[in-house]
């Protein structure tokens, strides 16, 4: 039984390929077409699938697709109709590509991938429940799903059983944690559907203590939240109904003042806003939470939806909440809900029972020995050949502690959006230096963004005070923990501002080679633990062909690249040096 | 074929000549079909959720501050009268609804 999955049309499409029960590719359609996010149809993503699997399409027995578009449609018309006549301009931009594609979609399958079987279209938040509860450790599992919005949902609670999957309670738009959380983005002066992830980078510099944080009774002024977790939001605070903007002019008078604008400094407001809302996101994730136990009373919960990849909130889970148990998908964002439709589709609809664990979340394109010589080679680049593995190992970690920035490309690519050690840029984490280092040379962040430190599992507990034992979701990089306090001096070049560290922790058995590379730095510099980054020039997606990953080195002032079993040195092939900087994006 | 290439060119330019022409009113026409559909066919959908008999649009059931909130509450399929948490029904769909894009 083949099943393909698919998502798009909002924001990270993506595609994924289950063959009898198992993913054996997925992947979203940014790291092919190099546009972040990109919501266009994963048609190169859907290629790679097949080419993966070694199958045409016409062996394909079903697509999943993971929303009813007709659904969101109605929802948008709705909107319109709600605020007529003031909601032309919106209406006007998002139309064209109603009517021409996302209306459309069977025949879009058909004319893009010649598909004529049969496509199932699932609910938004049963594809992200799904993509959360079958690939799960658990037989049963309880589910909450909170994003933006899918067709009309924006959180949902459920209940996961063997193959059977239930949505039971459900807020709908426009209330939202999702959007809420999007709208303090726009407001800190950040990119919606983009950069959440620095808002809550930028949280650790606010003041956490509800009763001390200027902003934080103000934040729960625009939610009216419910000790079941249940909310409604205040509309008069929000636009984002009726139009591009999303806070409103009240919004931007209770919280002092007019949206930052990008360029303009990060001041003690901004943060402390930042701060407001992660606190209210938690309090209402966590009421969640607690009110889900009490209907199911199961020891154990998945989360999906983009609100599930905020790691600050996630690393409190267990200490907050009475469950026990938590895994969260690795690609928990619409990205990951392509995977969610197929296998939805394959246990729940078609009856068959659960064998797949997403504990391997290598799922990406990569490239053999031979594929990478050869690209080496018709280019004309000067590299080098590791005589061994071991050499590798000794060499690369030599390097990480001589304080030279490594460009990593191992293996297949990662599924969603953080680099696990297949598509990074590693460094010394055992240089307090070094984040001043990698900032100047290489990532050019904002000062107030960390930067990650991976692992081995065995020894997370020695560097991070964390859950015991340690979350599975901890190896996907979703887990925010204290650094201890013994560590964060000697770790400051991944310790945040409020001492925590969102840690990677990594298994030997989904990454051999990189596990045995951070022994390896271990033992060199007596710390086990690396500075792991995205591999990518600032504003791109994530590496993912060795001539993107060269391109990289060669625009930055990464030092040297570990492109499985060669090294090629910047030093070595100056002419082709360029400066990524002046192209950076957000 | 080279014979053919001062044609085919003329007809490229042709071509591109034409799309120049067209493509304003295309945008033109695009922009007055999506007025009327707004105008007219958005417009007359408010007008008759605004009209019906407490009704309400589905994007603007909730309301502008807490307490009104707390008014509008029995807009939702709620258990309780402390929660804003709809009860969806636990009904299992036929295998057709699946294969529905709504
Ligand atoms: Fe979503």
């Amino acid at each position: 039984m083949r099943i393909l999955g698919l998502g798009c049309h909002y924001h990270d499409a993506s595609a994924a390929l289950l063959i009898d029960g198992q993913i054996v590719a997925a992947v979203d359609e940014e790291r092919f077409t190099r546009m972040k996010h990109d919501p266009s149809f994963p048609q190169q993503a859907v290629e790679y699938c097949l080419r993966q699997a070694g199958i045409g399409i016409d062996d394909l027995d079903a697509i999943a697709f993971y929303e009813k578009p007709l659904v969101k449609f109605e929802r948008l018309l709705s909107q319109h109709a709600g605020h007529y006549p003031f909601t032309f301009g919106t209406f006007r931009k998002a139309m064209p590509s109603w009517i021409t594609e996302k209306l459309r979609l069977r025949r879009l399958v058909k004319k893009k991938l010649g598909f004529e079987g049969e496509v199932f279209f699932l609910d938004h938040h049963l594809s992200h429940a799904a993509g959360a509860f079958y690939p799960s450790p658990f037989d049963e599992a309880a589910v909450l799903t909170v994003d933006g919005v899918g067709e009309w949902t924006t959180t949902a609670l459920g209940m996961g059983r063997g193959t059977r999957l239930e949505l039971t309670h459900e807020i709908r738009f426009p209330d939202s944690i999702g959007l809420l959380y999007s709208t303090v983005t726009a407001y800190l002066g950040f990119t919606v559907n983009n950069s959440e992830y620095k808002v809550m980078g930028l949280s650790a510099y606010g003041e956490k203590n509800r009763a001390r944080n200027p902003y934080y009774l103000k934040m729960r002024e625009v939610i009216d939240l419910k000790a079941d977790g249940s909310f409604r939001l205040v509309r008069s605070y929000f636009d984002y109904e009726h139009a591009e903007r999303m806070p409103s002019k009240k919004f931007c008078d209770l919280f002092g003042g007019p949206p930052r604008k990008p360029e303009e400094p990060v001041t003690r407001r901004h943060e402390d806003v930042a701060a407001a809302v992660q606190l209210v996101t938690e309090d209402a994730v966590f009421a969640m939470l607690r009110e889900l136990h009490r209907i199911t009373q199961c020891p154990n919960v998945v989360l999906s939806g983009g609100v599930a990849l905020n790691s600050v909130m996630n690393g409190k889970i267990l200490s907050e909440t009475p469950f026990q148990n938590v895994w969260i998908q690795p690609n928990s964002g619409d990205g990951g809900s392509s995977m969610g439709a197929a296998l939805f589709v394959y246990h729940a609809l078609m009856g068959n029972p659960r064998s797949y664990r997403l504990e391997n979340p290598f799922l990406g394109p990569g490239y053999t020995s031979q594929e990478v010589e050869a690209f080496l080679q018709e280019r004309g680049i000067v590299y080098h050949r590791f005589p061994s593995r071991e050499a590798l190992l000794q060499d690369t970690a030599r390097r990480i502690a001589e304080n030279e920035i490594v460009g990593w490309f191992q293996g297949r690519a990662e599924w969603g959006p953080r680099a696990l050690g297949a598509r990074s840029i590693l460094s010394n984490a055992g240089n307090p230096e070094m984040r001043d280092i990698l900032n100047l040379k290489v990532k050019h962040r904002e000062a107030f963004r960390p930067f990650a430190p991976s692992v081995c599992a065995e020894e997370a507990a020695t560097y991070f005070e964390c859950d015991t034992p340690l979350p599975p979701a901890a190896d996907f990089m979703l887990m925010v923990y204290p650094v201890r306090p013994e560590w964060r001096d000697r770790l400051a070049a991944v310790t945040h501002v409020d001492g925590s560290g969102r840690l990677q922790a990594v298994q030997r058995a989904q990454h051999p080679l990189y596990y045995d590379l951070i022994r390896a730095v271990g033992e060199v510099t007596g710390v086990g633990v690396v500075i792991n980054t995205s591999f990518n020039v600032r504003g791109e997606p994530i590496v993912a062909t060795p001539e993107q990953a060269y391109r990289c080195m060669m625009g930055t002032a990464i030092d040297c690249l570990v492109l499985e079993e060669f090294l090629i040195l910047r030093s070595e092939n100056l002419r082709d040096a360029w400066d990524a900087e002046a192209l950076a994006g957000d | 074929m080279q014979p053919n290439g001062p044609i085919r060119n003329l007809l490229r330019k042709l071509n591109n000549g034409l799309l120049v022409v067209l493509k304003p009113l295309q945008i033109v026409n695009n922009f007055l079909f999506l007025a009327v559909a707004y105008f007219v066919g958005v417009g007359i959908s408010s007008l008759l959720y605004r009209m019906g008999p407490g009704k309400k649009m589905p994007a603007s059931t909730a309301s502008s501050s807490p307490s009104e909130a707390k008014s509008l509450k029995a807009d939702a399929s709620t258990d309780t009268t402390d929660t804003y948490w709809r009860k969806l029904p636990q009904v299992s769909r036929e295998r057709n609804a699946w294969l529905r894009p709504f």
